[in-house]
């Protein structure tokens, strides 16, 4: 059962037993104020009627008619009289019924009743015919006489059955508004409910993007501008989980096809040289060949372990020595300097750099060996350490190699992009150098800049 | 004997395949860009192009529409069924994924050729002469009775010619018997045929492999 219907049903049912039960307080109300007022009535004829029986009794006696039959035309006088007005008389002798102007069936009634009672009033009910009895003696001297005064309440009967139907129609048309009434305002106050609810259960069915509409500022509406926002984030938190899944796939598809190569190269070279006879100079090609795609995948699985290792572990930070990172470098890239005779300068302004040593070394090593790679002969790389004004490190590695175009900028990070790809892998490129450098950054909380222009060099600045 | 062509931008592989192809008697020409590969293949009729896709220029998918009667065998890492769908959709004839093996290459393309020019009629080698449809040897112009095993044997040798297969390759590509036969059956008819053929020389036994046809 809906809500709008739960509420719509209690509420109606406790309207209508409240209206009954006030209808039904009144109505008892001024019943018994009437019949008390019947009641009195009947008593002031009771009393009015015996005074006259014993008054006629009186000089009945004076005039010595005293006898069964002058009582007699006496109480058929008064009997008649009063029938008019719906009043029964009933004259009694020592508990004896003498005369009476009701019906049979009520006179049997009363005499049974008779018995208990001297004197009273009484309300009796024959058969849905109600009315007031009154009983009493005559008073001294006739004492033995007693008279019942019976005032039948066929006129205020017939008029509480009109106002019973009254009521009754009156109630109904009442609840009959009321429920209208109730329907209307339960399904518009209810409705944006409603529309909440239709719109979680799209949402449920994958269509992020849907959204409620807000109006006014109670309960609903801030629920619903609630509701907008939840799916908002939900709806950003799935597609950047979307993004990253992409990226994943993307990166699995590239380093299958990465491993795939040296590997098709390895096995095939190694399978020529168990199956076919070559001469010397094939086979120290063929195993030129395995070695080389060897270290190549071996270089690839040590940056990507890298990769992992930053992934995960919180990296340790401490000063290092400027000075013992260039030595390094210029160490591990004198020879191939000295080959392409490049001029490497260094312009290393402070002593101390913060951050993970050998990170840092594994960065500076990454954007040199590319900066190397897009030399031409006798170019020139500079690296630049610095402190900036806000007291932030700048790494600054440039050349005036054979640069990139402004497109390929955004792409140059993607796990195993390369610009050139011959070029590259001819050098030794694995295409995973900047992703590295990247992640590296970003462990240490820093931003990586670029710039380039085809044919004039190519400029990285990393600041931390 | 078929000119292939052989597109393919990693120096090792390419240099690979044209290794493979040379050995089984085949003429190989190397192309390792999409570009150089157009400027050749206008200048050429190729029985067979080996193509890789994912090239620097021009990729082989937009080669392949340069194409025209040559088959086309392509040899790539992508594996994917969506890719090997259109290669296949695009006309290739075949689609080998990386990495592959020397003889699933060789035997790949040779039944490229065979399906694409019948296939060379006849192979001559010494004084021995075999015809390929007829399947008869002849050693000096005169016919040699060969069981059926002994002539299959033969033309998986001669398929297969300057490669060591073991005795295991030699049942399963000759006969079929992918089960681990008695691979002294191999012995005995290899035997057989260095007789009746006067190779004794040519068959060579390769120490723990196997049996080499050299030519």
């Amino acid at each position: 059962m809906k809500f709008w219907q739960k509420t719509f049903l209690i509420l109606l049912l406790i309207f209508m037993i409240c209206l009954n039960c006030g209808i039904l307080c009144i109505a008892h109300i001024s019943y018994s104020s009437q019949l008390k007022n019947e009641s009195e009535k009947a008593v002031e004829g009771q009393y009015f009627v015996s005074g006259s029986i014993k008054k006629d009794f009186q000089s009945l006696e004076e005039r010595e008619l005293f006898s069964e039959d002058s009582i007699r035309s006496v109480f058929n006088n008064y009997s008649k009289y009063y029938k008019k007005s719906s009043v029964y008389l009933i004259l009694i002798k020592e508990k004896q019924i003498l005369y009476s102007s009701t019906s049979e069936e009520l006179r049997v009634k009363i005499e049974n009743e008779i018995k208990y009672k001297d004197a009273g009033i009484k309300i009796y009910n024959q058969k849905g015919n109600k009315g007031i009895l009154v009983m009493g003696s005559l008073g001294s001297p006739y004492e033995e006489y007693s008279l019942i005064y019976i005032h039948a309440l066929t006129e205020m009967q017939r008029e509480w059955r009109v106002l019973g139907a009254f009521f009754g129609v009156a109630s109904f048309c009442i609840g009959l508004v009321l429920t209208l009434a109730l329907i209307y305002t339960l399904k518009n106050l209810t409705k944006p409910l409603e529309t909440l609810a239709e719109a979680a259960d799209i949402i449920a069915q994958g269509n992020y993007q849907e959204r409620v509409k807000v109006s006014g500022n109670d309960e609903v509406a801030t629920l619903a501008a609630n509701f907008n926002n939840m799916a908002s984030s939900i709806d950003e938190k799935i597609m950047s989980l979307k993004e990253s899944d992409e990226q994943k796939q993307l990166f699995i598809n590239n380093l299958a096809h990465e491993l795939r190569t040296p590997l098709t190269t390895i096995s095939g070279y190694a399978e020529l040289i168990k199956l076919t006879q070559m001469n010397e100079e094939n086979r120290l090609m063929a195993l030129d060949y395995i070695i080389t795609e060897t270290k190549r995948l071996e270089k690839m699985s040590r940056i990507l372990l890298d990769l992992i290792q930053l992934r995960k572990d919180e990296i340790e930070m401490c000063e290092n020595s400027t000075e013992e990172l260039a030595e390094k470098l210029r160490l591990t890239f004198s020879l191939k300097f000295k080959q392409k005779s490049i001029s490497f300068l260094e312009k290393i302004e402070i002593d101390k750099i913060y951050g993970n040593g050998p990170l840092l070394e594994s960065l500076l090593y990454n954007i040199v060996e590319n900066s190397l790679r897009a030399c031409t002969k006798s170019g020139k790389i500079i690296l630049i350490i610095k402190k900036m004004e806000d007291n932030k490190t700048c790494i600054c590695v440039s050349d005036n190699g054979i640069g990139m175009e402004e497109k390929e900028l955004d792409k140059i990070t993607e796990p195993f992009y390369r610009i050139d790809k011959a070029r590259s892998r001819n050098s030794g490129g694995i295409g995973l150098g900047l992703s590295l450098v990247k992640q590296i950054v970003e462990c240490h909380k820093g931003n990586m800049f670029y710039k380039s222009k085809l044919g004039e060099g190519t400029t990285i600045t990393i600041i931390y | 004997m078929a000119n292939i062509l052989i597109v393919e931008d990693e120096v090792p592989i390419n240099e690979l395949v044209k290794c493979n192809l040379q050995l089984v008697g085949h003429r190989c020409h190397q192309a390792f860009d999409g570009n150089e590969a157009l400027d050749m293949i206008k200048n050429y009729k190729y029985d067979l192009i080996i193509l890789d896709i994912m090239l620097p220029a021009v990729s082989g998918f937009e080669l392949m529409k340069h194409i025209e009667n040559t088959a086309v065998v392509f040899l790539t890492a992508k594996e994917n069924i969506e890719d090997k769908i259109h290669g296949f959709s695009l006309g290739a004839e075949d689609y080998i994924v990386k990495p592959f093996e020397m003889l699933e290459l060789i035997a790949r393309v040779n039944v490229v050729l065979r399906r694409q020019q019948g296939c060379t009629k006849s192979f001559q080698l010494d004084k021995v002469q075999v015809i390929f449809d007829s399947h008869k040897v002849y050693y000096e112009n005169e016919l040699v009775e060969l069981t059926p095993q002994e002539y299959e044997l033969l033309e998986v040798l001669i398929q297969n010619r300057n490669i060591a297969l073991s005795r295991e390759k030699l049942l399963e590509l000759a006969w079929d018997y992918s089960y681990l036969g008695d691979t002294r059956t191999v012995d005995v008819h290899v035997q057989k045929l260095r007789k009746k053929l006067g190779w004794e020389e040519r068959i060579r036994t390769v120490y723990k492999l196997g049996y080499r046809l050299e030519v």
